[in-house]
């Protein structure tokens, strides 16, 4: 099931305002020029920015069976060496002056401002053949971890989404997430197979541009992750005139009680319908939606699970909990379950992992009426705006780099324990390398242990109490386009 | 008396982790890596807090980039001479 093959059924309809409109039947000769030049089912590097050049590789890559691996342009040179030694793409669609590729590949195919740099030495993948995208995992770690997706775990997700909220080919969705993450991507999807019109903009919801955008196109939606939110809170979005927006929706994290009753409240007002939702790459993108007319009575869900979907929660003996306002792990079993991870190109020709089966780490909770409240998470993850953030992968990082740290926190608080008198050099590396700053560094004499050498996170002093709490700032995944 | 325009040079450094070399009249957001969206954020902050003014939404979208910062604290009643 590829679901873009089909896509040229919408003909003169609108596909792309990018500075001008784009039809279907234009994105789709373009974007198949760009598949074309590649020519055979193999693995390429897609370095996304919200524009048009980005989005018609990927349609194009994805129609025509080459697999993409989404990664944000403003990705680290040296990461992205990284990945290429690890996953060898034939091909990298990128920007026509990244002065590394220009010496590093071959230029063939161009469109707009991006060239498809081509591989000097050939390489020859063993893809799975329900292998259609790669995306990354843990934004900003630098992790080479990719989630493997298939064609039907993307529009399986995209069809479920577009039932539960009723897209129509009337829709004008505006970018307000980068595409290579999973949300936003899934916003693109979900919206192209109804026809309907993607407003794509590389501006901030910062800046008078993006508004202006918004309502010269008359935008009908856009996504956003609570800091998105926290962002229109700071603009008096309830005093915006934007009579053509129709539908918000929000993921990524769960928006403070404040604001959600307030955006409710708000949008409840301006007949905006306003969807609180969750979900996961690990699930290609969307696992549950709390349905606009439930946003204020159940405040704090994150809903039920999307149609096609289903949840269940498990006690700690692996038993399933039937009873409501009990506590177990969150267990999400659906088409759109991804086939499992990749580390290098050799996990490319796996099969499926997972078989439709996600144990999502998060502790939840459903109430009498079902509808589903998470508590809390079992790995060492946080949210840092509204991206997950491996702890243990930062302490690799830096254990990486020789320092010899211990990492933690709460969402959008990293706090990183060191024993020598480095943090200069611990902070310099966290803000090259991960692109974060605002976290902070402390120095300790002694890392709590128990008997058996376990680390003992919660004997750690919390450096909230120490000094008045800077949130975590970060130019991550999603941060860097909003 | 620590001038203004020190003052707003200092926010910049202060907020969004620069050195004191990065700082010029070439900043802007979205241009300067750490002038991301979360930077923005907190730049309106402090820069209220530094000049004691508040900075309406409309005026937040235009604070987009070194120059046009000064020209809206200007309009606040920011004295930049």
């Amino acid at each position: 099931m590829n679901s873009f093959k089909k896509i040229e059924e919408f003909g003169n309809r609108t596909a792309v305002y990018a500075e001008r409109n784009y039809s279907y039947f234009e994105m789709v000769e373009i974007a198949d020029a760009i598949c074309r030049e590649v020519g055979e089912r193999t693995l390429v590097f897609c370095l996304c920015s919200n524009n048009k050049e980005s989005l018609f590789g990927y349609v194009g890559f994805i129609r025509g069976g080459v697999v993409p691996v989404l990664l944000d342009a403003s990705i680290h040179i040296d990461r992205l060496r990284r990945l290429i030694n690890l996953y060898k793409p034939t091909y990298i669609w990128a920007r026509s002056d990244n002065q590394d590729l220009l010496k590093s590949m071959d230029r063939s195919f161009v469109f707009g401002d991006y060239t498809l740099f081509k591989r000097r030495t050939p390489f020859q993948h063993n893809l799975h053949e329900h292998l259609a995208l790669l995306l990354t995992t843990s934004g900003s770690t630098g992790s080479p971890k990719f989630v493997r997706l298939s064609y039907e775990n993307i529009f399986k997700n995209a069809e479920s989404i577009a039932r539960y909220l009723d897209i129509n080919a009337d829709d004008k969705p505006i970018t307000t997430l980068p595409m290579n993450y999973s949300y936003g991507l899934s916003i693109i999807n979900s919206h192209l197979i109804c026809g309907a019109t993607i407003i794509v903009t590389d501006a901030s919801i910062m800046t008078k541009d993006f508004w202006e955008l918004c309502r010269g196109q008359r935008a009908t939606t856009f996504g956003g992750v609570p800091f998105v939110y926290e962002m229109l809170d700071r603009l008096n979005f309830e005093e915006f005139n934007l009579p053509s927006l129709k539908k918000l929706t929000q993921a990524g994290g769960k928006l403070s009680p404040m604001l959600s009753r307030k955006f409710s409240e708000v949008c409840n007002r301006k007949g905006i319908q306003f969807f609180t939702m969750y979900g996961q790459t690990e699930a290609t993108a969307r696992m549950t939606y709390l349905p606009y007319d439930k946003s204020l009575e159940k405040a704090g869900s994150i809903g039920i699970a999307i149609p096609g979907g289903k949840l269940i929660l498990q006690d700690d003996n692996g038993n399933k909990i039937t009873a409501p306002n009990v506590i177990g792990e969150l267990i999400y079993i659906g088409e759109n379950v991804s086939l499992g991870y990749a580390e290098s190109l050799f996990d490319l020709s796996k099969k499926d992992e997972n078989n439709g089966i996600l144990r999502t780490g998060d502790m939840a909770y459903f109430d009498q009426d079902g509808y589903f409240f998470i508590t809390g998470r079992i790995k060492r993850m946080i949210k840092v705006y509204g991206n997950r953030i491996s702890l243990d992968e930062v302490e690799g990082l830096l254990n990486e780099h020789g320092y010899d740290c211990i990492c933690a926190g709460t969402d959008d608080h990293l706090y990183i324990y060191t024993l020598k008198d480095d943090s200069v050099q611990i902070k310099k590396i966290i803000k090259e390398k991960l692109n974060l700053k605002g976290f902070k560094v402390m120095k300790i004499e002694e890392i709590p242990r128990n008997h058996f050498g376990k680390i003992l996170y919660s004997k750690l002093p919390n450096m909230n109490q120490l000094q008045s709490p800077e949130p975590v700032t970060g130019n991550l995944i999603y941060a860097t386009k909003l | 008396m620590m001038k203004n325009i020190e003052k707003y040079r200092n926010a910049f450094i202060a907020v969004l982790d620069l050195e004191e070399d990065d700082v010029s009249e070439d900043l802007a957001l979205g241009v300067t890596r750490e002038w991301d969206s979360i930077g923005h954020m907190t730049l309106i902050s402090e820069m209220e807090d530094v000049f004691d003014v508040s900075i309406d939404s409309e005026w937040i979208t235009e604070f987009n980039s070194y120059m046009s910062g000064i020209e809206i604290l200007k309009r606040l009643g920011v004295d930049f001479d």
